[in-house]
């Protein structure tokens, strides 16, 4: 896949979902300098999926399973391998910022840096039922990316949002 | 949008541009091409050497060259297997870039180290093979005739040429590395150069 006209389907799916990286990126990398190689694993694994998107699916469905997979993927491979090179990156690496939002305050910006410790703290199966909730996909999608049966999400998914709700609970009172 | 304040929160916050992550992907294909390219393991070129210690071990009438055609099939044997893991392993687990990158960084090292121990043997094998070809005629017991120049010139270049493909090899694999370190460096630096400051989790 590299004609101008895939390359630019590439950049508009991009646009569209570069939401959808950037959470999951956040929530499956252990720290931030392991973010770039997590997006950059993505990154290639959608240019190379996209071209087998034959809109069986919802396109941010489809982009949640390819960008779940890979980052599972990633994990477990991470726990096994050290790096051979040696080569500590600098400490300043790291993925691009997010742009400014207007209306965006600094209360908003620390309660949602303590979202993501809270979600990062659940266990990885509850972590991705609540991540695909928190974009607001259904049981039926949910159940479509990760291949578990619908009543099963309902059960699992409602006991992770009261967990998280809880943890949340007290960050807020912290607050 | 679902009321709930966290769901909200969570749809709402700012992302980095598409331009930013755009810019990280042709990277990131760029590198995982050259990774490709780097990881061969082992010039191509090179089978046609063994190749023909294969051939040459097969034709021969002497059992001298036999060795050479066992030691050649055994290296594309080794060459192919290896291969073979590699994709295996690729489909199997997926593979990060910068692991690709680390790992083909790592293999150029271990065939530079090899191609260079087999220079280094190959040349006092070519060395003993030209002193005893064209060693003193009180020692030959009659004058070198032209046939023995040229017989005897073949086989002291081959062994010659042997030696100098397997350190040429070596220096080309010591140019790639160095070149996939810098490279990787310059990697993670553009990454950096993208990043705003941002509070350290």
């Amino acid at each position: 896949m590299s004609s101008p006209d895939s390359t630019a389907r590439f950049d508009a799916w991009l646009a569209e979902h570069r939401g959808i990286i950037y959470k999951i990126a956040r929530v499956y990398a252990p720290q931030r300098i392991d973010e770039a190689d997590l997006v950059q694993e993505m990154l290639v694994q959608l240019w190379r999926s996209l071209a087998n998107y034959r809109e069986q699916c919802r396109p941010s469905t489809w982009t949640y399973r390819v960008c779940l997979n890979t980052a599972l993927t990633w994990r477990r491979r991470e726990r096994r391998r050290g790096s051979v090179t040696g080569l500590a990156a600098p400490a300043s690496v790291d993925l691009p910022s997010p742009e400014p939002r207007p209306g965006w305050t600094a209360e908003q910006a620390e309660l949602l840096e303590r979202l993501y410790q809270t979600v990062r703290a659940l266990a990885p199966s509850e972590r991705t039922l609540v991540v695909l909730s928190l974009d607001d996909l259904s049981y039926r999608e949910i159940s479509e990316v990760t291949g578990l049966s619908e009543n099963h999400v309902g059960v699992a998914l409602t006991r992770a949002r009261k967990k998280l709700s809880t943890m949340m609970e007290g960050v807020r009172n912290e607050l | 949008m679902n009321s709930d304040p966290l769901n909200q929160l969570w749809q709402q916050q700012p992302l980095p541009t598409a331009q930013a992550y755009r810019k990280i992907s042709e990277r990131s294909h760029e590198m995982r091409r050259k990774a490709d390219r780097y990881d061969v393991l082992g010039s191509r070129s090179l089978n046609w050497v063994y190749g023909f210690w294969i051939l040459m071990g097969l034709m021969s009438p002497s059992w001298v060259y036999s060795p050479l055609a066992v030691f050649g099939a055994g290296i594309l044997g080794w060459k192919l297997w290896a291969r073979r893991q590699r994709r295996r392993a690729i489909a199997l687990l997926g593979a990060s870039l910068i692991g690709e990158v680390d790992g083909a960084i790592l293999r150029l090292r271990q065939n530079q180290r090899f191609y260079f121990w087999m220079g280094c043997i190959f040349t006092p094998v070519a060395l003993a093979q030209g002193c005893w070809v064209f060693r003193p005629r009180s020692v030959l017991g009659h004058p070198l005739v032209l046939g023995d120049w040229l017989w005897s010139g073949m086989f002291v270049a081959f062994w010659f040429g042997i030696m100098a493909v397997f350190l040429r090899v070596a220096w080309n694999q010591w140019k790639e590395r160095t070149v996939m370190l810098r490279e990787l460096t310059a990697l993670r630096d553009e990454l950096a150069a993208l990043n705003l400051p941002d509070a350290e989790r």
